[in-house]
């Protein structure tokens, strides 16, 4: 499994002993919850100003006065009704009768100041239960900025349970919270709990919020000046490609220095290697295999820091939550609602967290569909694949008009991923239209917030951990036994001279290996499959490879270009030739061979953590075998149609 | 919207038996314990479930006769108890209780309130002097006396609250103040 795409801290007790108190923090999508539960543990869950960041389970352990309690992090819900999975997991994990899940001793909730009125009806939920409760108010400060009022002692009152106000998890302001968590026994109980029924629930909180003196915040002159704009039919439409183009360009143009530093570093230790190991096969291995081919993904950790920054900061700023507002609209017409836009743009980064996140869907119906376009979306293990193709098609000073030719390829493909996503989301939502009614879907509109340095850094820090774990795990361990594919049988001197090949000659000798290796056997094999394409051996190898994850790609053409040519590799892959059939001698990697890898890329599922999280998710093998099976013609049939189109027009 | 009278539970220190319901100010039009209520609140009286019902500005207190105990009969009363409010005209308030005393009772609930809270907190006392016709009477003690802030702020502080458990009232005034001595001024409550 890739720690690049899950949870990493995924049910951690802290080695502390299975009796210590357990609370859970329970509240709406976006009401601060996490930034709390982060604070509390002085873990670092990811947040975001965008509701259904948290789909998974986390658990941490927090300091009180009396002592250490573990907290849980649910997952954020609207209501205790239990329509949707992660509903299902907040109302079970409160239930007492439900023995499954551990009831914990004491509930968190948060409530969101600004959106008082709604946030209510969980409380007024959470309090049936009968289980001690401290309410914890978030966002009072943004109350006040936006002219709103609340009188806390009253809600206090009024609600009958302990109300602490937070402001974004400032850490000296938990000092109450702090005392009050390790007394829960001690908390204040409601009188007479609220009632039950949605009409009664409405006078109760009708009654409360008079009570409190609460008045609605107004809408930030801010925020709504620039959703007039932002969320506008047509402008903002304009504007939010317009963004995304801008993306793409900086992607490229700000991480191009740093990846021909980190190349550079790469070339000169491969270089020692190569001079200061005396074995052969032992600096074959470590130059050609381990540095050629590892460093030859590491050398993208700019682009995929730099994605992230971008990602998060637009996340945080609030603009992502425009975007799913804008596509709502888009996706309603496709008989898809917006939570499933939320669960695409979550596979922005990665289709792991966005088949996760499918769990806010209420219909079975809409989360398969919704599952089965995430693999779609651009994720960034895609990222160095585009590169390095990108990088063979076009030069780096191409120019299309004003604008890079890099970055407007690597934006169509990004757009290319998103509409294939949609569409097959809005198939396969066709497919089994027997589910019930459609459920109403509330979105928040976040207000404009500058992010925190801290969250964004966080953001970053992860995606690249994660992207380094998942090259030291399943790239290295992938490169090891491609490398040994590659190299063997190794050839006698007898075998060499019988070929015309003189032993001394050290690139010769390695081209005449890697052509007569098992790996080419392999790549040879499956020819017929992929000769309509265009592509060749090597190229078939590597997508083969590429299987386990999609970076595999980029390791394997590393490793045959170090090996054919050690002090150019980058030289050796753009002039390699076609071996074999009648294209033989002309060059492997034309435009139209290019388009084809591009689209295969885009269109494939070639990531076994996202099938294993989709076997896990969908409960069956049944969907992460339609979705292989599936994505793998679709792949192959759109890359047939990218190499005609682009042979035609080349 | 929903046709439910809007109420809320409130605990009242010291006395589990008795819960505040927090009622819609005005909704009664009386205070004091009522002679007559509508029947699903008068059922509960007659079977011996409430002991004691008593009206404030803005709630009703409402009190358990032994053993009943309002984890049990919270949901029954609150139901009674909205139904009844529904029907304002089947409460009968209590003999010789007047509008006065209803005003004079949200008066005194707001002095004892956040803003005699403020007062206090500026080292003043607010007192309530009387009540006729809709207006409102008090009197500044304390550092109050005298203050220029206190004045008209504190008559709207005190209006704006009073409003909100009692429409009926028309003006709050401060009570002219104790003759100054002779030969010294003082500086006017109201400005102009």
């Amino acid at each position: 499994m890739s720690d690049h795409c899950g949870p990493a801290d995924d049910a951690r007790r802290g080695g502390l002993a299975v009796d210590a108190p357990l609370m859970a923090l329970v509240g709406s999508p976006n009401s601060g919850k996490t930034t709390l539960f982060n604070a509390l543990t002085g873990l670092r869950a990811k947040t975001g100003n965008y509701p259904g960041v948290t789909v998974t389970r986390y658990t941490g352990v927090a300091d009180t006065d009396a002592g250490p309690v573990v907290l849980e992090d649910l997952p954020g819900t609207y209501s205790l009704s239990a329509i949707s999975p992660d509903e299902q997991i907040v109302s079970a994990t409160l239930d007492r009768d439900d023995a499954a899940s551990a009831t914990p001793q004491a509930l968190l909730v948060t409530l969101d100041a600004t959106t008082l009125a709604r946030s209510l009806r969980l409380v007024a939920q959470v309090l049936r239960r009968g289980l001690p409760v401290c309410v914890v108010l978030t966002f009072s400060d943004e109350l006040d900025r936006r002219q709103g009022r609340l009188d806390v002692g009253a809600l206090e009152r009024a609600l009958g349970v302990p109300v602490v106000a937070v402001v974004g998890g400032r850490r000296q302001q938990l000092t109450r919270l702090r005392t009050l968590m390790g007394a829960p026994g001690e908390w204040s109980r409601p009188v007479v709990p609220p009632p039950a029924d949605t009409e009664g629930v409405s006078a109760w909180i009708d009654s409360v919020l008079t009570a409190t003196g609460y008045s609605s915040p107004e809408l930030d002159t801010r925020t709504r000046r620039l959703d007039a704009v932002l969320l506008h039919p047509v402008w903002g439409t304009l504007v939010f490609l317009a963004t995304m183009f801008a993306f793409f360009q900086t992607i490229f143009a700000l991480a191009a220095p740093a990846q021909a530093g980190i190349e550079a570093v790469f070339g000169w230790l491969g270089d020692q290697v190569r001079a200061r190991i005396g074995v052969d096969w032992l600096a074959g291995f470590l130059a050609d295999g381990l540095i050629g081919g590892v460093g030859g993904v590491i050398v993208f950790l700019p682009q995929i820091a730099l994605l992230f920054v971008l990602i998060s900061l637009l996340e945080g700023v609030g603009y992502l939550a425009r975007a799913a507002f804008l596509m709502d609209r888009v996706m309603a017409r496709a008989g898809l609602e917006g939570r499933a836009f939320v669960a695409l743009l979550s596979s922005f980064a990665c289709a792991i967290p966005g088949i996760m996140a499918t769990r806010t869907l209420p219909s079975t119906r809409d989360r398969i569909a919704t599952m089965m376009g995430a693999p779609l979306m651009t994720c960034s293990a895609r990222l160095p694949v585009y590169v390095l193709i990108i990088g063979l098609l076009v030069d780096s000073d191409a120019r299309v008009g004003p604008v890079g030719a890099q970055g407007l390829i690597m934006f169509g493909l990004y757009l290319g991923g998103a509409v294939s996503a949609m569409l097959t989301a809005w198939l396969f939502s066709r497919i089994g239209r027997s589910a019930g009614p459609a459920m109403p879907f509330y979105m928040e509109m976040p207000p404009y917030r500058i992010p925190s340095v801290r969250s964004v850094a966080l953001a970053v820090w992860d995606a690249c951990r994660g992207f380094l774990a998942k090259v030291t795990k399943i790239i290295l361990g992938t490169t090891i036994v491609l490398w040994l594919l590659l190299n063997l049988p190794a050839p006698s001197d007898a075998t060499l001279r019988a070929a015309g090949i003189d032993p001394t000659d050290d690139v010769a000798v390695s081209t005449y290996t890697i052509d007569h290796s098992l790996a080419a056997d392999v790549g040879r094999a499956v020819e017929p499959v992929f000769a309509p394409l265009g592509f060749d051996w090597r190229i078939n190898v590597g997508v083969l490879a590429s299987l386990s994850a999609r970076e595999v790609f980029v390791a394997t053409l590393g490793q045959v270009a170090a090996a054919t040519d050690p002090e150019d590799p980058a030289g050796a892959l753009a002039e390699m030739t076609v071996q074999d059939g009648d294209r033989a001698g002309e060059p492997l990697f034309t435009p139209p061979v290019l388009a084809a890898l591009l689209v295969f890329f885009l269109y494939a599922l070639q990531c076994t953590s996202t099938i294993a999280v989709l076997r896990r998710e969908s409960g069956s093998w049944r969907w992460p075998a339609i979705a292989f099976g599936y994505l793998f013609g679709l792949a192959w049939v759109m890359a047939l149609l990218a190499r005609t189109i682009v042979a035609a027009v080349t | 919207m929903s046709t439910t009278v809007p109420i809320h539970a409130e605990a009242v220190p010291g006395d589990p038996t008795t819960v505040r319901w927090v009622v819609p100010a005005g909704r009664l039009g009386f205070v004091g314990s009522p002679a007559v209520v509508p029947a699903p609140l008068a059922g509960l009286l007659d079977d011996g479930v409430v002991s004691q019902l008593e009206v404030e500005p803005a709630a009703v207190l409402v009190t358990l006769a032994p053993p009943h105990v309002w984890a049990v009969e919270g949901d029954r009363v609150r139901t009674a108890l909205q139904t009844a409010l529904a029907d304002p005209a089947g409460w009968r308030a209590p003999a010789g209780v007047t509008a006065a005393d209803r005003l004079a009772a949200a008066a005194r609930q707001v002095l004892a309130g956040e803003v005699g809270d403020y007062a206090r907190s500026h080292g003043g006392r607010l007192e309530l002097v009387a009540v006729h016709d809709g207006e409102v009477e008090i009197a500044l003690h304390g550092t109050c006396d005298g203050c220029p802030a206190a004045g008209r702020t504190l008559e709207d502080r005190v209006l704006t609250a009073l409003r909100r458990l009692d429409p009926s009232v028309r003006r709050v005034v401060s009570a002219a103040p104790p003759e100054p001595a002779p030969g010294r001024r003082r500086l006017p409550l109201r400005p102009r």
